[in-house]
């Protein structure tokens, strides 16, 4: 390699050399040497020589020819793209040779490994052969071996079986010397079949060329069927000629039909029809069988007659077999120089035909016909004879059942046989068959094999332990295989245990034993607690559906020595702090009835402490009352709470024998006391719910009532339905027939004067409209004429959407209201009258009395002025002539008739201060005060008074009037206080009757209190005339006034020592009219 | 010119004398003619009734005129010659006891020039009618007689 790569580089150098001699011929072809040279360094040194020799070219030629010569310059461009043009091609030839000497390899070393297989296949083929041969040799010796052991156990036993059956042996004993006498002969068969392939494979096998009769060689074979075609309902027909004399191996011809009808039959199902047709024609005889079986797919069709095929490939045929059968007849056929072929029948089955030549080949030596071999016949026909499985025995039911799952029938009565014995048997034959049987059996357990057709072992395990009841049944699997894969898979479907074949009859008895054992005692177990559940559900149930306590007690009581099988059972309540042994159910006496406090009783600690108590010995336990216990027959108890928040009771089972109660019996104690529990708490329900009914029984009964009593009837009316219903009261007040139902809307109207239908129509449509509640009185008129007030109340129902949907209220029957508001109305108008008559005659009197004060103001003024002015005038005119006494007279007569003028006009302001309308007036108290006192000082100039007035007197009031009540108070004070040396009037803010009001004080003459009731009467003095001139008439005038203000006056006094008169006047008081 | 006079309607004869006394005082006693009630008042000014004969032109310089009166109040009268185009200007005194203020309200609606009440106090009835004489019939000018 080395060398080539040394040659490749070499081969540019050369061309250089070659060139530089000959360049002026070459000249100016500057590649002329250097393309060969490229060219061939790559086929000499693959990829690297040749691109280096290309590159160690191209800078030779461009250094040495490309002009100017000897340099890397470049005189024209042109050059530059021929270098380029060259060393691709280089690349190029470097890379193609690279390929080529790659492929060149490759072939090479496929040729040598072709040439090595070459070698082993020849040594293997030989081989092979030997091999072959080594087989044949060894199936014929183990077939011939076998065959003489097989034949001497065959003899006998079938000696044996005749004994048997003609003498009157067990049953079980015929039993298995016709096992072992069909296994023996299936076993011939097979050996007999590997015999004859060996024997056609070794090329030994010879045809003994005889002359017989094939009909009746066919209609002999053909009958051993009959009876299994009868068995079977098959539609078996024969159809062959009289007689059919050919030449030919009568002993093969046999095993070539009755392998075929044994094939037909196998695959032929249960009422299928099966036919054996023989004729001839054309020095050629034609043997056909036809099934209507599933028949055999096109592709397959030549596939059947090869060796240890079977038609059904995958799955697992519904017969056993070694597979040679049509081989063996294709086999023999051609040994024969006939053929055979296999159709579809028209009927969808197989159709099988055999042609063979009538005579022997010419030059054959036709011997003696052989024996008929009826070992075989008997054997292909019990191979296929049904076996019904034994029946699955009723007697003993209660022994365990197991259900054998085996498709080899034999295995299947083998195992059978074995636990016959001790247990019920039920078989199956394959996995469907023991699927069905285990779901409809309920075995106790199941011995399954794995490889079964239609549903295999494993196939069958999943669907069992997919089903409930079968989820737990016990299955042992039986296997040929020493498969650890299979039996984890197994296992990990819930299979118990598997027994590998061949097992002895002991060891299959002994793992089936166990597993059946514990499978009882769990089912026994299961149902003892179902039966207990259902009991306790029973008792549960009958519990919510009692309604007295004696019942619930005695449902309880009953319940509970039945599940927890206690040879007595009390039931306690708690009651005020004791427990009441309420009830009980024993073999002896407990304490029906009595009663204990809650602190000395165990029912009272489990109460007290809301657990259960277990005890075994209750002789040995602090908490158990010996005394009261030593009467009784018990030992042990246990005792749960009734209720387990807030107990109200407690349930106590007693033995007689020490007994230590179990979880179960406990969890059922207190499973019934939870259930009494709810069973008290829904007493006091239904108790509640009686008073409920009965109160509202009672309600509903004073509803009416009182509806009838107020006149109240409630009515409703659902708008969707249309529908109106009344209460009774309703119907009384419309005067309806309460037969009749509800009158309708538009309807009521008949039962409505026409001016109040029209209101309530209207009202009602508004309220419809708007949902608004409504209330509008109306008139009823009766069917009977009478009439009615009620007034209508109503109101909207909305739903969810806000949509009116019903209209309900009341109609009250207010006749009686109505008359009583008449007759009101009339009394008033009554009283009105009255009351303007009285204020008529009142007004008359007011008027009379004004007439009288004018008259007084007027009319007897005249006669006193007369009076005091003509006694003037006689005083004037004459006072001359009069003595001194005359004149004293005229005097008095003037003092007289001024005294009357005074009275006169009091009593005009008596009267006046009753008379006219209350002015409101703002009123300065304080000023108007200060202002009178100034007067009455100007009137007496002479006169020293102190006067204080407090600033910011104010009241509300008739200006005039408070005027006059200042003016008398103050004149008052003024003038009862002339005696006095340091004369004080004071006018101040007071306090009269708890009220704020005015004060006008002095310290003048005062009065005695003794005679403070005599103070504001009129014409009542206090003093002498000559002591204060008056005329008693101002106090009262100034309590009329301060009266009609609504306010009040005090007048307070000492004689000697002043007096002081307060009064208030409200705000509010101004309204009195006359 | 006759002479001014003054009309004196008053039906208590104790007051009259009164007045008159007062007026003599005076000295306008002789220029006082006297009428008792209101209708004689009336007549007197109008020349009906008794005083038919007289002038209905020769009216008084003022009235005197009382309230309550017999037949025809003061009120009336005053009513009366208030409405007539011949006595609407003629200054009337009312001069009476009473001291209503309804009276005095109505006397003043009615077109009264004066309303001066009676004193009981005989000096000063008699001062107060002496003034109300000199008053009218010296102080005072009438209106100006109709053309």
């Amino acid at each position: 390699m080395r060398g080539r790569l040394a040659l490749s580089v070499l081969l540019p150098f050369l061309a250089c050399a070659v060139q530089w001699l000959l360049w002026d011929a070459l000249k100016p072809y500057v590649w002329f040497l250097f393309f060969p040279a490229a060219f061939f360094s790559a086929w000499i040194g693959g990829l690297a020589g040749g691109l280096a020799a290309t590159c160690i070219s191209a800078l030779l030629a461009w250094f040495v020819f490309i002009p100017p010569a000897f340099s890397f310059a470049l005189d024209e461009p042109a050059s530059a793209f021929f270098l380029v043009v060259f060393v691709v091609m280089g690349g190029l030839f470097a890379y193609i040779f690279e390929r080529m000497r790659q492929a060149g390899r490759r072939t090479d070393e496929a040729l040598a490994s072709t040439e090595a297989a070459k070698a082993k296949i020849s040594q293997l083929y030989r081989k092979t052969l030997e091999l072959d041969a080594l087989k044949n040799q060894f199936f014929a010796n183990v077939s011939h071996e076998l065959r003489t052991p097989l034949t001497l156990i065959l003899a006998p036993l079938e000696d044996r079986h005749r004994r048997l059956a003609s003498a009157n042996s067990s049953a079980a004993e015929l039993r298995e010397t016709e096992l072992m006498l069909r296994n023996a002969r299936l076993l011939y068969r097979h050996v007999t079949d590997l015999l004859d392939v060996a024997k056609l494979d070794a090329g030994r096998m010879a045809v003994a060329w005889a002359g017989f009769d094939l009909a009746r060689l066919a209609r002999i074979t053909a009958s051993h069927f009959e009876s299994l075609a009868a068995e079977r309902r098959i539609d078996y027909r024969v159809s062959a000629p009289q007689t059919l004399q050919v030449e030919a191996d009568s002993e093969k011809l046999q095993r070539v039909m009755l392998n075929l009808l044994s094939n037909a039959f196998k695959f032929t199902p249960d009422g299928g029809a099966v036919a054996l047709r023989l004729s001839a024609s054309d020095g050629q005889a034609l043997i056909e069988v036809e099934d209507n079986g599933p028949g055999v797919a096109f592709e397959l069709r030549a596939a059947v007659f090869e060796r240890f095929r079977q038609g059904e490939t995958g799955v697992q045929g519904r017969h056993g077999g070694t597979g040679l059968g049509l081989a063996i007849v294709k086999d023999f056929v051609e040994l024969h120089g006939g053929s055979v072929a296999l159709d579809a029948a028209p009927g969808g089955g197989a159709l099988f035909s055999v042609r063979l030549g009538l005579a022997a080949p010419a030059g054959t030596v036709l011997g003696a016909p052989l024996a008929q071999d009826d070992m075989l016949d008997r054997q292909s026909v019990e191979e296929l004879a049904v076996r019904a499985a034994p029946p699955d025995e009723t007697r003993e039911a209660d022994l365990p059942l197991i259900l054998v799952v085996e498709d080899n029938a034999d295995m299947n009565e083998f195992i059978a046989a074995t636990l016959r014995p001790y247990y019920r048997v039920a078989s199956a034959r394959d996995g469907r068959e023991g699927l069905d049987k285990a779901l409809a059996l309920h075995p106790d357990l199941i011995l399954s094999d794995v490889m079964m057709p239609l549903m295999g072992g494993e196939e069958m395990v999943k669907a069992l332990r997919g089903a409930a009841v079968t989820r737990d049944l016990p299955i042992v699997v039986l296997t040929a295989r020493a498969d650890d894969e299979l039996r984890m898979r197994l296992f990990a479907l819930g299979v118990q245990d598997y027994l590998s074949k061949p097992f002895s009859g002991d060891e299959l008895l002994a793992r089936i034993g166990s597993l059946v054992a514990a499978r009882r005692r769990t089912v026994a177990e299961l149902s003892r607690s179902a039966e207990r559940l259902r009991r306790l559900a029973e008792a549960v149930e009958k519990i919510a559906a009692v309604h007295d306590l004696p019942g619930l007690m005695a449902i309880v009581r009953h319940a509970v020595r039945e599940l927890t099988g206690a040879d007595g059972v009390t039931l306690v309540l708690r009651e005020n702090g004791h427990c009441h042994y309420a009830d009980e159910d024993a073999v002896g006496p407990l304490w029906k009835g009595q009663r204990f406090p809650l602190e000395t009783c165990i029912s009272g600690w489990a109460m007290l402490n809301r657990k259960a108590a277990v005890i075994e010995d209750i002789y040995a336990d602090p908490r158990i009352p010996h005394a009261a216990y030593r009467p009784t027959f018990v030992k042990s108890l246990s005792m749960v709470p009734i209720g387990r928040e807030n107990p109200v009771g407690a349930i106590g089972c007693y033995w007689a024998q020490r007994h230590l109660a179990g979880a179960e019996e406990l969890e059922l104690q207190q499973a019934l006391a939870d259930a009494m529990s709810v069973g008290l708490a829904n007493l006091d329900l239904y108790r509640a719910m009686d008073a409920a009914r009965l109160a509202a029984e009672q309600t509903a009964a004073i509803l009416t009532e009182a509806q009838r009593l107020t006149g109240i009837g409630n009515w409703t009316w659902d708008i969707a339905s249309g529908r109106h219903t009344w209460s009774p009261q309703i119907y009384r007040i419309y005067g309806r027939d309460p037969a009749l139902p509800a009158a309708a809307y538009p309807e009521v109207s008949q039962y409505f004067t026409e001016e109040s239908w029209a209101h309530l129509a209207g009202t009602v449509e508004q309220a419809l409209a708007q949902g608004l509640a409504y209330e509008c009185d109306a008139e009823v008129l009766r069917p009977d004429g009478s009439r009615r007030w009620i007034t209508v109340r109503g109101e909207a129902m909305r739903d969810a959407a806000g949509n009116i949907v019903k209209l309900h209220g009341t109609v009250q029957d207010i006749t009686a209201r109505k008359l009583a508001e008449e007759q009101i109305r009339s009394l008033n108008a009554e009283l009105e009258q009255r009351v303007v008559e009285r204020t008529a005659e009142l007004s008359a009197a007011n008027q009379e009395l004004d007439s009288f004060a004018y008259a007084v103001s007027h009319d007897l003024r005249a006669p006193l002025r007369a009076m005091s002015g003509f006694s003037r005038a006689v005083s004037e005119d004459y006072g001359a002539q009069l003595d001194g006494e005359a004149k004293v007279y005229l005097e008095q007569i003037d003092i007289a008739s001024r005294k009357m003028g005074e009275l006169i006009d009091g009593i005009l302001a008596l009267s006046r201060s009753t008379r006219g309308g209350l002015q409101r007036d703002e009123i300065d108290i304080s000023a108007l005060a200060t202002c009178l006192l100034d007067e009455l000082q100007r009137a007496e100039p002479g006169r020293r008074v102190s006067c204080t007035v407090q600033a910011g007197l104010r009241a509300v009031g008739d200006a005039r009037m408070i005027e006059a009540v200042l003016r008398n108070l103050l004149s008052n004070a003024w003038k009862y206080s002339g005696k006095t040396a340091a004369a004080e009037i004071r006018v101040f803010s007071g306090e009269a009757d708890g009220r704020r009001g005015f004060c006008v004080a002095d310290n003048g003459a005062g009065f005695d209190m003794a005679h403070v009731g005599q103070l504001f009467q009129p014409f009542r003095r206090l003093h002498r005339q000559e002591e204060f001139p008056g005329t008693g008439i101002g106090l009262a005038t100034v309590q009329r006034i301060i009266h009609r203000h609504g306010g009040e006056i005090r007048g307070e006094g000492r004689r000697g020592a002043g007096a002081v008169f307060c009064f208030t006047l409200p705000a509010g008081a101004n309204e009195e009219k006359p | 010119m006759k002479a001014k006079s003054i009309l004196l309607v008053e039906d208590n004869p104790q007051d009259e004398l009164l007045i008159l006394r007062a007026l003599k005082k005076v000295s306008l006693a002789n220029e006082v003619e006297v009428v008792r009630d209101g209708q004689q008042a009336l007549d007197h000014l109008f020349g009906g009734g008794e005083f038919a004969a007289r002038a209905a032109a020769e009216l008084p310089a003022v009235v005197l005129l009382d309230i309550g009166l017999p037949r025809i109040s003061g009120l009336e009268v005053l009513a009366r010659l208030r409405a007539d185009e011949r006595t609407r200007l003629l200054p009337v005194v009312i001069l009476t006891s009473s001291d209503e203020e309804r009276d005095r309200l109505k006397s003043y609606e009615t077109g009264a020039n004066s309303f001066v009440r009676k004193p009981l106090d005989f000096a000063e009835f008699a001062e107060t009618v002496a003034r109300l004489g000199i008053y009218w019939l010296a102080t005072n000018q009438p209106p100006p007689p109709r053309s």
